[in-house]
């Protein structure tokens, strides 16, 4: 990925960090669609684990396994980018940005009208001072056409979900991971105890580069909850985003 | 890695986070805040404190202190549950939860509830948990949709039975062309199977399956995770790591660690898991105990027979120690021969309470209940219908009686339970009670005495200790058991008003010994005035006035709950009510008009408010428009009503005297102290009421399981209010030194300052009864001071010279009576003087009076006399005029004859008024409440004692032999207490057809030959006929249960096993078209065997279905054996084994075969 995209980071120009990703060269040169694919693919629970419990409670196992992995291959277009544009930013954030991604929220239901209520990733970065850790919650957003408000609607979402969505997410998440003994639950622990600095928050635009405007920044400044936040925003700029998104859900399969 | 990887560091993690200044800042900041947001939800506008914290920081540490707990208590499993030192900090997160979830947006505040729900539960606050959990669902929609966060309100509100079925909906496997996503669906199923295979350990105490349910909340909790529903998710791992601690604190376990087994404690657990409210589905099961029963089992309850103090603040959970302490009694006798117990309950509202309280388990193990209420009077209702029931409640006056005149009937009594014990302190009737308890301790030395009490100093504690003979005791050490713990808190606030605005500050509230937790700042509520158009007029409300803004504060508040305005006079009562009333009246005019619950319409009180006043009498009035009074020129029945009604919810404001903080137990809201001080004779001043009394007033604040906090409210508009405000908090958590009245009666001896009469007053009847009781020939002096050197007041210093020179007085005294006795009367007037619990000279004026009348007497005691029974009770009525203990309490400035003759015809006491010439249509008149007040007293309490000692000198006297008695003498002093003109009538109000013209017409239609005979009748028909005969409804359900608990149950009397009761074909029992029905089935047709939950008038109800056409009910004791072996999982089939039909089908014999297959240990358990 770092070969695709190259980073620019603009410290001062607003009250918040903005990073800008561009491609240094396209994408189908640098074979993303493949490490996309294999990034979609790795996101959800095994179909053993369907399997299993299917088996456990009677029930038909192999009509849950076919129902499973029809669910992995989402028909609905809405769905199928907003998750790729969670596993991307995930993908820059832990590449780029030295993070850790504790928790993704796979938009992944076969229902459009039902959208899991959660973050969408919990990740963590270490403090600056190489001591410690800082959790980040992030929100993501995707767009193929020009869509004005969207970084807006990221803040405000980012914002509304602190009360209602962080906790669940951030309790699961500590659960799933000291359950599997993951190292990363030391690192939430850290992240999260009393002398830990406040969570960074992170916002992340993925845009077809042409429809991408700089003014989208500039309409978040006045914001009051940017006062209380410590944020960041992402904007990544991709040329053909539609059919890297297609390309790389056709090689899910493969994967 | 160890298996307790995380405990330590966590605990320490936790401490460490509480220890936090900055975030306990933000915590009571928080706290602030939730307060500001209910007053809010009351219509009164706080000013926003500045939020200079960041909310969002104080819930990520919530939600990982959640987290930290969580871990801990599932590392703790199930063999220790939560460790103590985590608890009060737990308890702390779930109070912060709760604040949490009062402010935040509302998309959050279903899972906050849950959260602050869990974190109680694991903090061993049951009741806190469930009111939480009920704020998610309270579990009214049936219809709605089922969803996880559902099924965990259920499960947290322990509603283990009704979420069972909510379970069900998940457990089978699905429609797969209907499912849309399959791991949600499969996470529902995991989390379902685990719920409900919880629920069924919960019911039935078997713990095999608990693996299986950590593994399927397991995979519930990955699974929902894993799909991106992560609110599911946490809520299953919180729901997870509930799990041993619920197990480990059960019922089955605790009790089982102390020895307690067998079929009875093996049922008693399954009744309590099923839960004690009806309908049971929607009951709470009672499957863990609370920590001060926990503590009391710890203190030896259960495994010793050794007396105990008990002192628990209100609403702790005493009644059901009491529970258990008569079950250990009932079930550890040596013999054959069934023990005993007696609840001595020093209120008539507590008798009604605790009876009821206990009919609700005993009669379902096999044991019969009575309850007695009233004063010294004694009929054979007393002696023969509450003959030997296993659990007898009653007063302490009634047990006095009954020891005098039947003492051979209390041989048997393995235990006295004795609530509210510091009454020994009240006065006089302290001083008998004390006296009583005394020589019940002398003669049942072998017995267990069990004290409760809310109100007792540690020395105080102590000297009872020793009174009791509780010391020696190996579990307990000293026989005392103790506990502050409460499951509702106080949290205490003086309101100031100043120029339209009121000032809220709140005292810190005590979380446990050593941690407070504040509110940020004092809060001003700046519209708390209400100002309306008012007939033309503008209208403030309230003004200057303190009894206005008390009325404002309970029209707001009730809103919440109910609200108690405390207020140290009946005529500050009445005040604060009008005052409330007007308020009411104001808002009618607006657009929103008053709240649903100030809103007019029928309530149990107001009917009977109807029946002593008439309708439009002011009392009357106020409680249509739902404001209850409450004070002691009250007629008792009107009190109780008012108390069932609060109780009910029918009303939400009740302003009251201290009547309503003494004995019974009903907990509200919100109180709002109006007044503090009162009349104080003996120093001719207004004084504070006692410390205890004002903080055994502020314990009320608070309903277990309603709210997990009550509000105190105490008005300051003076200094002096400010002083006293001041006073009470820093008496808090303190006792009042118990005092003996007994001992303040030797002190004012030893220091004459009573003179011989009063005190021959006091002690000449508890002297009779002691010759009675221990059979004195002669020489009582030595006994009776030997009773009084046993009691409380004495023991222990004996060698003092004040209580040696009290003593003597008293050996004279009773050396003067008991000669002057034996010289006097014969051995049988004696014991019937003694009978009487009156002094000997009040036996001596009856008997005199009994001899210039008796042949008159004789007459109209003669079997198949027509006696008009008023002119019997006028002539025995005015004959008691000159008996001191009637204390001019038969005395009446109108017409008593023609308020009697009135009374006795079964008139209302309205319509008694009426007839005798009293003004009732003067609705403000005092004389209406007067001449009601002294038919409550006079014809309810005084003439029933006079007139029982008068028979009872008068039958001695005339050598009548009581048995041949006739009904219209033997139950005249229950006659004219109900107001009723024949015996019969008496018994069925006695029953409790409290309604006289139903008891009349039902008697009329049953003709029983004897109060027993009507058990009978009642028993046997059932609800649906009592409701035929004209009987309420609700009444109807009330007296079919009061007779069916005096009836026990054989095949739980006699510990049937399970298989004993499947071996025999039983019978159905068909109502109307069932019959039909029933007459058409043949031998060996499968029948389907189902719970009737709705059947209000039985909890047992088990329905036979046969094709599903419903063929009738399976016979009561059977059902009654059965209903909670099915409520904890049991499956049964049945099918028919002869059908014996009548000629016109209308009832046919139906007898069918049960079976079951499951073999479960619980249901075993005879073996």
């Amino acid at each position: 990925m770092k070969q695709w995209l190259s980073k620019d980071v603009q410290a001062h120009t607003y009250p918040f960090l903005v990073t800008v990703y561009t491609e240094k060269i396209g994408w189908a040169s640098a074979g993303v669609a493949s490490e996309m694919a294999a990034l979609l693919s790795e996101s959800t629970a095994s179909h053993e684990f369907i399997e299993r419990i299917s088996r456990n409670k009677g029930w038909d196992e192999n009509k849950s396994k076919a129902i499973y992995i029809a669910e992995m291959q989402p028909d609905n277009d809405n769905v199928k980018k907003g998750k790729f544009g969670e596993v991307l930013h995930g993908a820059i954030l832990e590449q780029f940005c030295g993070m850790a991604v504790a928790c993704h929220r796979y938009r992944h239901s076969p229902d459009p009208n039902v959208s899991p209520p959660g973050l969408d990733i919990i990740a963590l970065v270490p403090h600056d001072s190489g001591d410690g850790e800082r959790i980040v919650y992030v929100e993501t957003k995707i767009r193929l056409s020009a869509d004005s408000g969207a970084l807006v609607t990221a803040l405000e979402q980012l914002a509304k979900t602190q009360s209602a969505r962080r906790p669940p997410s951030l309790k699961s998440t500590m659960h799933v991971l000291s359950d599997a003994n993951s190292p990363l639950f030391e690192r939430v622990l850290r992240a999260t105890d009393d002398e830990a600095l406040d969570p960074h928050y992170r916002i992340g635009v993925i845009f077809e580069a042409e429809h991408w405007s700089d003014s989208q920044l500039q309409q978040i400044v006045n914001k009051r909850v940017i006062q209380l936040m410590d944020l960041g925003v992402d904007v990544v700029k991709i040329r053909s985003l539609g059919c890297l998104i297609k390309e790389s859900y056709a090689k899910v399969g493969e994967v | 890695m160890s298996e307790m990887m995380y405990t330590k560091k966590f605990l320490a993690k936790m401490s460490g986070t509480w220890g936090n200044e900055e975030f306990i800042e933000s915590v009571s900041r928080a706290t602030s805040l939730s307060i500001q947001n209910e007053l809010q939800d009351i219509g009164a506008e706080a000013t926003p404190l500045d939020e200079t914290y960041a909310m969002s920081q104080l819930i990520q540490k919530a939600t990982v202190l959640s987290f930290m707990t969580e871990k801990i208590s599932n590392e703790a499993g199930t063999v220790d549950g939560l460790p103590e030192e985590a608890t009060a900090n737990v308890h702390r997160l779930a109070k912060l939860w709760e604040s949490l979830s009062r402010i935040c947006p509302p998309d959050a505040r279903g899972m906050f509830a849950l959260n602050a729900a869990c974190a109680y539960e694991l903090a061993g606050y049951q009741a806190n948990a469930r009111c939480m959990a009920r704020q998610v669902d309270a579990g009214s929609g049936v219809s709605e949709t089922v969803t996880l966060q559902k099924i965990v309100s259920a499960f947290l509100q322990r509603k283990f039975v009704g979420m069972r079925s909510y379970c069900e909906q998940f457990m089978d496997e699905p429609d797969y062309e209907q499912v849309k996503n399959i791991r949600h669906r499969l996470a529902m199923a995991s989390a379902a199977d685990g719920l409900y295979n919880f629920a069924g350990q919960m019911l039935s105490g078997t713990s095999s399956k608990i693996g299986s349910v950590v593994e399927d909340l397991d995979n519930a909790a990955n699974l929902f995770h894993l799909s991106g529903f992560h609110t599911e998710s946490s809520l299953t791992y919180s729901v997870k790591s509930l799990l041993g601690a619920m197990w480990s604190r059960s019922t089955w376990n605790k009790l089982v660690e102390t020895g307690t087994s067998g079929f009875a404690w093996n049922r008693y657990l399954l009744l309590l898991a099923r839960g004690l409210e009806t309908p049971i589905p929607v009951g709470s099961s009672i499957s863990e105990m609370w920590p001060s029963q926990l503590e009391a089992v710890r203190r030896g309850l259960l495994s010793s027979n050794e007396s105990k103090i008990v002192r628990m603040p209100t609403s702790t959970g005493k009644t059901r120690i009491a529970e258990m302490s008569i079950l250990h009694a009932l079930t550890t006798g040596s013999g054959s021969t069934p023990r005993r117990c007696v609840y001595v309950a020093p209120y008539r509202a507590l008798v009604t309470e605790v009876t009821r309280s206990l009919s609700l388990v005993f009669p379902d193990l096999g044991f019969s209940v009575s309850g007695m209420d009233g004063a010294y009077d004694a009929t054979p209702l007393d002696t023969d219908v509450n003959k030997r029931p296993d659990i007898l409640i009653l007063t302490p006056e009634k047990l006095d009686i009954i020891s005098r005149i039947s003492p051979g009937s209390l041989d048997d009594i393995a235990l006295f339970v004795i609530d509210e014990g510091h009454v020994v302190g009240q006065g006089m009737r302290g001083v008998r009670i004390e006296m009583l308890i005394t020589r019940l301790r002398r003669r049942f030395a072998k017995s267990r005495f069990i004290l409760l009490s809310a109100m007792l100093s540690d020395n105080a504690m102590h000297k009872f200790a020793t009174w009791l003979r509780c010391k020696g005791s190996t579990q307990g050490g000293d026989g005392i058991i103790t506990t502050d713990w409460r499951p509702t808190m106080q949290r205490i606030a003086k309101l100031e008003w100043t120029n339209k605005r009121f000032l809220l500050t709140y005292e810190p509230l005590k979380i446990n010994l050593r941690q407070r937790e504040t509110v940020a700042d004092p809060i001003t509520v700046h519209n708390f005035q209400y100002t309306v158009k008012y007939r033309k007029k503008t209208r403030q409300f309230p003004g200057q006035d303190k009894g206005e803004i008390a009325a404002e504060l309970a029209f707001r508040y009730s809103s919440l709950g109910p609200i108690l305005v405390y207020a140290t006079s009946p005529k500050n009562v009445m005040s604060v009510a009008r005052k409330l009333y007007d308020r009411i009246r104001l808002s009618g005019g607006t657009m929103e008009g008053p709240p649903r619950h100030f809103q007019d319409r029928v309530r149990r009180s107001t009917t009977v408010s109807s029946e002593w006043f008439g309708p439009e009498h002011t009392l009357t009035r106020l409680l249509q428009s739902g404001i209850a009074v409450h004070h002691g020129d009250l007629p008792h029945a009107l009190r109780q009503a008012i108390e069932l009604d609060v109780i009910s919810g029918e009303i939400n404001a009740i302003i009251a005297t201290n009547t309503l903080s003494q004995g019974v137990n009903l907990p509200v809201r919100t109180i709002v102290v109006h007044s503090c001080r009162r009349y104080d004779k003996k120093v001719d001043r207004m004084v504070r009421i006692p410390d205890s009394e004002y903080w055994n007033l502020a314990g009320r604040a608070g309903r277990a399981g309603h709210e997990t906090e009550g509000t105190v409210i105490h008005i300051v508009m003076t200094p002096s209010d400010a002083t006293d405000f001041k006073h009470y908090i820093s008496a808090r958590d303190k006792y009042d030194e118990a005092d003996s009245s007994l001992h303040n009666l030797l002190a004012d001896l030893v220091q004459d300052r009573i003179s011989s009469d009063d005190l021959a007053r006091v002690m000449d009847p508890e002297i009779l009864g002691i010759m009675v009781e221990e059979g004195v020939r002669d020489g009582c002096e030595s006994i009776v001071k030997e009773v009084v050197v046993d009691s409380l007041a004495v023991q222990g210093k004996e060698d003092n010279p004040d209580v040696q020179k009290a003593c003597e007085r008293i050996e004279h005294l009773a050396r003067n009576i008991g000669t002057g006795a034996l010289e006097s009367v014969d051995k049988d007037m004696l014991r019937a003087y003694g009978g009487t619990s009156l002094g000997m000279q009040s036996c001596a004026r009856i008997r005199e009076y009994v001899d210039e009348n008796s042949d008159e007497l004789s007459r109209l005691f003669a079997p198949n006399e027509a006696v008009s029974t008023y002119n019997l009770a006028r002539m025995i009525i005015n004959a008691l005029g000159e008996v001191s203990e009637m204390d001019g309490e038969l005395e009446y400035d109108g017409d008593r004859d023609a308020l009697l003759e009135s009374w006795m015809g079964g008139n209302t006491v309205h319509a008694t008024l009426r007839k005798a010439g009293v003004k009732t249509e003067d609705v403000e008149s005092r004389d209406v409440e007067n001449a009601a007040k002294f038919i409550g007293t006079a014809f309810g309490h005084y003439a029933p004692w006079g007139i029982s000692a008068f028979i009872r000198i008068a039958v001695a006297r005339l050598g009548i032999a009581e048995d041949n008695l006739p009904d219209h003498v033997k139950y005249l002093p229950e006659m004219v207490r109900h107001g009723v003109p024949a015996p019969e009538h008496s018994w069925a109000m006695r029953l409790g057809v409290s309604d006289k013209l139903a008891a009349m017409r039902l008697c009329e239609q049953l003709r029983p030959s004897g109060p027993l005979d009507l058990i009978r009748m009642i028993t046997e028909m059932g609800v649906e006929k009592l409701i035929e005969y004209g009987i309420k409804s609700d009444l109807a359900v009330d007296v079919t249960w009061t007779s069916r608990r005096m009836d026990p149950n054989p095949l739980l009397r006699e510990g049937h096993s399970l298989e004993d009761v499947l071996s025999e074909p039983v019978r159905i029992i068909g109502i109307g078209r069932d019959q039909w029905y029933a007459s058409r089935l043949v031998a060996d047709d499968n029948v389907v065997i189902m719970r009737d939950y709705d059947d209000l008038s039985d909890r047992n109800a088990l329905e036979a279905y046969v094709n599903d056409r419903h063929v009738g009910y399976i016979e009561r004791h059977v059902a009654q054996y059965l209903a909670p072996l099915i409520d904890a999982g049991m499956q049964i089939s049945a099918h028919v084994v002869s059908v014996e039909r009548s000629g016109d089908d209308t009832s046919p014999l139906v007898r069918i075969k049960l079976s079951t297959h499951d073999r479960h240990e619980s249901w075993r358990t005879t073996e």
